[in-house]
Protein backbone atom coordinates (compact mmCIF):
# COMPACT_ATOMS: atom_id res chain seq x y z
CA UNK A 1 0.00 0.00 0.00
CA UNK A 2 0.80 3.37 -0.87
CA UNK A 3 0.48 4.57 2.33
CA UNK A 4 3.08 2.61 3.89
CA UNK A 5 5.88 3.41 1.37
CA UNK A 6 4.97 7.07 2.02
CA UNK A 7 5.53 6.71 5.47
CA UNK A 8 8.67 4.55 5.33
CA UNK A 9 9.65 7.98 2.59
CA UNK A 10 9.32 9.95 5.80
CA UNK A 11 11.75 7.92 8.31
CA UNK A 12 14.98 10.32 7.26
CA UNK A 13 13.49 12.98 8.05
CA UNK A 14 11.85 12.11 11.37
CA UNK A 15 15.39 11.24 12.65
CA UNK A 16 17.00 14.68 11.49
CA UNK A 17 13.76 16.05 13.61
CA UNK A 18 12.82 17.94 9.71
CA UNK A 19 9.35 16.86 9.46
CA UNK A 20 6.81 19.47 10.32
CA UNK A 21 4.19 19.07 13.60
CA UNK A 22 1.42 17.53 11.86
CA UNK A 23 3.75 15.32 9.69
CA UNK A 24 5.58 14.35 12.98
CA UNK A 25 2.85 13.48 14.75
CA UNK A 26 0.93 11.27 11.82
CA UNK A 27 4.58 9.50 11.67
CA UNK A 28 4.45 8.77 15.42
CA UNK A 29 1.26 7.19 15.80
CA UNK A 30 2.50 4.78 13.15
CA UNK A 31 5.72 4.09 14.38
CA UNK A 32 4.16 2.93 17.48
CA UNK A 33 2.70 0.13 15.95
CA UNK A 34 5.05 -0.71 13.18
CA UNK A 35 7.99 -2.73 13.88
CA UNK A 36 8.96 -2.05 10.10
CA UNK A 37 8.85 1.28 10.80
CA UNK A 38 10.86 1.03 13.59
CA UNK A 39 13.39 -0.51 12.38
CA UNK A 40 13.77 1.75 9.32
CA UNK A 41 13.97 4.53 12.12
CA UNK A 42 16.71 2.71 13.96
CA UNK A 43 18.65 2.50 10.62
CA UNK A 44 18.68 6.19 10.10
CA UNK A 45 19.67 6.84 14.16
CA UNK A 46 23.14 5.31 12.99
CA UNK A 47 23.59 7.89 9.95
CA UNK A 48 22.28 10.63 12.26
CA UNK A 49 25.09 9.10 14.92
CA UNK A 50 27.49 9.25 12.58
CA UNK A 51 27.06 12.79 12.08
CA UNK A 52 26.59 13.57 15.26
CA UNK A 53 30.11 11.93 15.71
CA UNK A 54 29.02 10.76 19.19
CA UNK A 55 29.35 13.71 20.95
CA UNK A 56 26.28 15.75 22.07
CA UNK A 57 24.53 17.69 19.63
CA UNK A 58 25.87 21.22 19.19
CA UNK A 59 22.97 24.02 19.32
CA UNK A 60 21.52 25.30 15.97
CA UNK A 61 22.69 28.23 14.61
CA UNK A 62 20.41 31.23 15.63
CA UNK A 63 18.94 29.59 18.52
CA UNK A 64 21.14 32.43 21.00
CA UNK A 65 19.71 34.91 19.01
CA UNK A 66 15.86 33.98 18.80
CA UNK A 67 16.42 33.45 22.83
CA UNK A 68 17.28 36.99 23.25
CA UNK A 69 14.67 38.34 20.47
CA UNK A 70 12.42 36.46 23.19
CA UNK A 71 14.21 37.88 26.28
CA UNK A 72 13.34 41.63 24.07
CA UNK A 73 9.48 40.66 23.73
CA UNK A 74 8.93 39.51 26.98
CA UNK A 75 10.92 42.92 28.43
CA UNK A 76 8.76 44.73 26.62
CA UNK A 77 5.78 43.37 27.69
CA UNK A 78 6.67 44.10 31.37
CA UNK A 79 5.28 41.09 32.47
CA UNK A 80 4.16 41.89 36.39
CA UNK A 81 2.68 38.31 37.58
CA UNK A 82 5.31 36.20 38.91
CA UNK A 83 4.45 32.75 37.28
CA UNK A 84 5.77 29.20 38.84
CA UNK A 85 8.72 27.93 36.62
CA UNK A 86 8.53 25.32 34.43
CA UNK A 87 11.16 22.65 35.09
CA UNK A 88 12.57 22.34 31.60
CA UNK A 89 13.03 18.95 31.65
CA UNK A 90 9.35 18.34 32.01
CA UNK A 91 8.91 19.91 28.90
CA UNK A 92 11.46 18.22 26.63
CA UNK A 93 10.28 15.72 23.72
CA UNK A 94 12.26 12.62 23.77
CA UNK A 95 12.03 13.33 19.88
CA UNK A 96 14.30 16.05 19.42
CA UNK A 97 16.73 14.61 22.35
CA UNK A 98 17.80 11.99 19.86
CA UNK A 99 19.00 14.32 16.89
CA UNK A 100 18.78 17.71 18.72
CA UNK A 101 18.50 18.19 22.28
CA UNK A 102 19.02 22.03 22.00
CA UNK A 103 15.87 22.45 19.93
CA UNK A 104 14.07 20.88 22.53
CA UNK A 105 15.46 23.17 25.12
CA UNK A 106 14.23 26.12 22.92
CA UNK A 107 10.90 24.88 22.67
CA UNK A 108 10.94 24.64 26.42
CA UNK A 109 12.15 27.79 27.18
CA UNK A 110 9.53 29.36 24.39
CA UNK A 111 6.76 27.10 26.81
CA UNK A 112 8.42 28.64 29.82
CA UNK A 113 8.19 32.21 27.95
CA UNK A 114 4.63 31.78 26.81
CA UNK A 115 3.52 31.17 30.91
CA UNK A 116 5.08 34.64 31.58
CA UNK A 117 8.58 33.49 33.35
CA UNK A 118 10.30 36.79 34.33
CA UNK A 119 12.79 38.12 32.24
CA UNK A 120 15.49 37.79 34.22
CA UNK A 121 15.27 34.09 35.14
CA UNK A 122 15.33 33.93 30.82
CA UNK A 123 18.11 36.18 30.66
CA UNK A 124 20.04 33.79 33.36
CA UNK A 125 19.26 30.86 31.27
CA UNK A 126 20.22 32.82 27.96
CA UNK A 127 23.63 33.70 30.05
CA UNK A 128 24.45 30.03 30.86
CA UNK A 129 23.55 29.11 27.64
CA UNK A 130 26.07 31.52 26.11
CA UNK A 131 28.73 29.86 28.26
CA UNK A 132 27.50 26.32 26.78
CA UNK A 133 27.70 27.83 23.14
CA UNK A 134 31.17 28.97 23.73
CA UNK A 135 32.22 25.69 24.70
CA UNK A 136 30.21 23.88 21.71
CA UNK A 137 31.73 26.56 19.31
CA UNK A 138 34.91 24.84 18.62
CA UNK A 139 33.35 20.96 18.62
CA UNK A 140 30.74 22.14 16.10
CA UNK A 141 33.46 23.88 13.80
CA UNK A 142 35.31 20.44 14.14
CA UNK A 143 32.20 18.39 13.20
CA UNK A 144 31.36 20.46 10.31
CA UNK A 145 34.71 20.34 8.92
CA UNK A 146 34.69 16.45 9.51
CA UNK A 147 31.24 16.21 7.62
CA UNK A 148 32.54 18.33 4.73
CA UNK A 149 35.12 15.80 4.63
CA UNK A 150 33.14 12.85 4.86
CA UNK A 151 30.89 14.36 2.15
CA UNK A 152 32.75 16.12 0.07
CA UNK A 153 32.93 15.26 -3.37
CA UNK A 154 35.59 12.87 -4.56
CA UNK A 155 36.22 11.58 -1.06
CA UNK A 156 37.28 7.81 -1.29
CA UNK A 157 35.35 5.50 1.34
CA UNK A 158 38.25 2.83 2.24
CA UNK A 159 37.01 -0.03 4.49
CA UNK A 160 39.43 -1.60 6.62
CA UNK A 161 38.40 -4.66 7.61
CA UNK A 162 39.30 -8.17 9.38
CA UNK A 163 37.78 -11.56 10.32
CA UNK A 164 35.53 -12.86 13.34
CA UNK A 165 32.22 -12.41 14.76
CA UNK A 166 31.82 -9.25 15.78
CA UNK A 167 34.74 -7.91 14.10
CA UNK A 168 36.09 -4.40 14.74
CA UNK A 169 36.27 -2.10 11.83
CA UNK A 170 37.59 1.01 10.04
CA UNK A 171 36.30 3.56 7.76
CA UNK A 172 39.02 6.24 6.15
CA UNK A 173 37.26 8.97 3.97
CA UNK A 174 40.43 9.85 1.84
CA UNK A 175 39.73 13.25 -0.01
CA UNK A 176 41.96 12.52 -2.70
CA UNK A 177 41.59 16.65 -3.37
CA UNK A 178 42.84 17.94 -0.74
CA UNK A 179 45.01 15.04 0.74
CA UNK A 180 43.49 14.80 3.99
CA UNK A 181 41.27 11.85 5.45
CA UNK A 182 39.04 11.18 8.23
CA UNK A 183 39.58 7.99 10.22
CA UNK A 184 36.55 6.34 12.00
CA UNK A 185 36.46 3.25 14.01
CA UNK A 186 34.18 1.25 15.47
CA UNK A 187 33.99 -1.72 17.82
CA UNK A 188 37.89 -1.60 18.18
CA UNK A 189 38.89 -2.37 21.71
CA UNK A 190 41.33 0.09 23.12
CA UNK A 191 44.90 -0.62 22.89
CA UNK A 192 46.19 -2.01 26.06
CA UNK A 193 48.70 0.10 28.45
CA UNK A 194 51.41 2.07 26.96
CA UNK A 195 50.57 1.16 23.47
CA UNK A 196 48.23 2.50 20.48
CA UNK A 197 47.01 1.78 16.98
CA UNK A 198 48.63 3.22 14.07
CA UNK A 199 47.92 3.53 10.64
CA UNK A 200 49.64 2.35 7.78
CA UNK A 201 49.64 3.45 3.78
CA UNK A 202 50.78 0.60 1.41
CA UNK A 203 52.42 2.32 -1.21
CA UNK A 204 54.16 -0.10 -3.61
CA UNK A 205 54.46 -2.26 -1.78
CA UNK A 206 55.46 -0.52 1.23
CA UNK A 207 54.71 0.51 4.29
CA UNK A 208 54.27 4.32 5.23
CA UNK A 209 53.92 5.27 8.71
CA UNK A 210 50.81 7.45 9.06
CA UNK A 211 48.52 8.77 12.39
CA UNK A 212 49.07 7.19 15.54
CA UNK A 213 45.23 6.70 17.69
CA UNK A 214 43.77 5.26 19.86
CA UNK A 215 39.96 4.39 20.86
CA UNK A 216 37.67 5.09 23.32
CA UNK A 217 36.19 2.93 25.95
CA UNK A 218 33.36 2.09 23.62
CA UNK A 219 35.09 0.99 20.55
CA UNK A 220 35.10 4.26 19.05
CA UNK A 221 37.72 6.53 17.45
CA UNK A 222 37.64 9.44 15.46
CA UNK A 223 40.32 10.96 13.93
CA UNK A 224 40.54 13.84 11.88
CA UNK A 225 42.90 16.20 10.20
CA UNK A 226 45.32 13.12 8.60
CA UNK A 227 47.56 13.99 5.86
CA UNK A 228 47.89 11.73 3.21
CA UNK A 229 51.29 11.92 0.94
CA UNK A 230 50.28 13.48 -2.43
CA UNK A 231 52.80 10.75 -3.98
CA UNK A 232 50.50 7.65 -6.25
CA UNK A 233 50.79 4.26 -5.87
CA UNK A 234 49.13 4.12 -2.54
CA UNK A 235 47.33 0.70 -2.79
CA UNK A 236 46.13 -0.06 0.48
CA UNK A 237 45.81 1.07 4.49
CA UNK A 238 46.41 -0.99 6.96
CA UNK A 239 46.46 -0.71 11.05
CA UNK A 240 48.56 -2.08 13.63
CA UNK A 241 48.92 -2.68 17.13
CA UNK A 242 52.35 -0.14 18.21
CA UNK A 243 54.30 1.15 21.37
CA UNK A 244 52.04 4.22 22.26
CA UNK A 245 54.26 6.80 20.25
CA UNK A 246 54.35 4.76 17.16
CA UNK A 247 56.72 3.00 14.87
CA UNK A 248 58.87 3.49 11.60
CA UNK A 249 57.93 -0.10 10.63
CA UNK A 250 55.13 -2.46 11.18
CA UNK A 251 54.69 -4.72 14.33
CA UNK A 252 53.05 -7.68 12.74
CA UNK A 253 50.21 -8.58 12.85
CA UNK A 254 48.15 -6.60 10.47
CA UNK A 255 45.18 -6.06 12.57
CA UNK A 256 42.74 -4.15 9.84
CA UNK A 257 43.58 -4.20 6.57
CA UNK A 258 41.50 -2.41 3.55
CA UNK A 259 42.70 -2.20 -0.51
CA UNK A 260 41.99 0.73 -2.09
CA UNK A 261 39.11 0.70 -4.38
CA UNK A 262 40.26 0.96 -8.06
CA UNK A 263 37.62 3.09 -9.89
CA UNK B 1 25.79 13.71 -2.15
CA UNK B 2 25.08 15.91 -4.42
CA UNK B 3 25.26 20.01 -3.29
CA UNK B 4 22.11 20.46 -2.86
CA UNK B 5 21.38 17.13 -1.02
CA UNK B 6 24.27 17.67 1.25
CA UNK B 7 22.91 21.46 1.47
CA UNK B 8 19.61 19.87 2.49
CA UNK B 9 21.05 18.38 5.43
CA UNK B 10 23.08 20.36 6.73
CA UNK B 11 20.31 22.68 7.18
CA UNK B 12 17.73 19.99 8.85
CA UNK B 13 21.06 18.72 10.96
CA UNK B 14 22.92 21.46 12.05
CA UNK B 15 20.50 24.03 12.02
CA UNK B 16 17.64 21.86 13.26
CA UNK B 17 15.45 23.36 9.96
CA UNK B 18 12.10 21.40 9.20
CA UNK B 19 11.31 20.64 5.79
CA UNK B 20 9.24 23.63 5.66
CA UNK B 21 11.91 25.86 6.47
CA UNK B 22 14.15 24.56 4.58
CA UNK B 23 12.08 25.05 1.44
CA UNK B 24 11.84 28.78 2.51
CA UNK B 25 15.20 29.06 3.22
CA UNK B 26 16.21 27.82 0.03
CA UNK B 27 13.36 28.61 -2.17
CA UNK B 28 12.93 25.61 -3.41
CA UNK B 29 9.26 23.57 -4.01
CA UNK B 30 8.64 21.67 -0.26
CA UNK B 31 8.77 18.35 -2.45
CA UNK B 32 11.75 19.29 -4.00
CA UNK B 33 13.37 19.22 -0.51
CA UNK B 34 11.66 16.54 0.99
CA UNK B 35 13.00 14.21 -1.88
CA UNK B 36 16.83 15.90 -1.20
CA UNK B 37 16.25 14.81 2.51
CA UNK B 38 15.29 11.21 1.59
CA UNK B 39 17.90 10.87 -0.87
CA UNK B 40 20.68 11.78 0.87
CA UNK B 41 19.97 9.94 3.82
CA UNK B 42 19.19 7.14 2.07
CA UNK B 43 22.45 7.74 0.39
CA UNK B 44 24.51 7.88 3.40
CA UNK B 45 23.03 4.73 4.94
CA UNK B 46 24.24 3.16 1.53
CA UNK B 47 27.10 3.81 2.10
CA UNK B 48 27.79 3.30 5.86
CA UNK B 49 25.06 0.44 6.06
CA UNK B 50 27.78 -2.42 5.09
CA UNK B 51 30.85 -1.05 7.39
CA UNK B 52 28.95 0.30 10.32
CA UNK B 53 25.78 -1.53 11.27
CA UNK B 54 26.00 -4.63 13.64
CA UNK B 55 25.53 -8.09 11.19
CA UNK B 56 22.40 -9.08 12.94
CA UNK B 57 20.73 -6.08 11.47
Amino acid sequence: MSDVQELRDLAPAYVLGALDPAEARDFEAALAGSPELQREVASYREVAALLALRDSAAPPAGLRERLLERVRQERSAEPTSRAPIVPLDARRQPRWLVVAPWVGLAASLAVAAGLGLQVRRLERSVGALDSTLAANQARLAARERTLNTILAPGVQLVPLTTSGEQPPGIQLFWDRQRNTAVLHAFRLEPAPEGHAYQLWLIRNGQPVPSQVFNSDPDGHALVEGITIPTEPGIEAYAVTQEPAGGSSQPTLPILLFGRVPTS
Amino acid sequence: LSEPQREAVELAYYQGLSHTEIAERLNQPLGTVKTRVRSAMQRLRDVLQPYYFEPSR
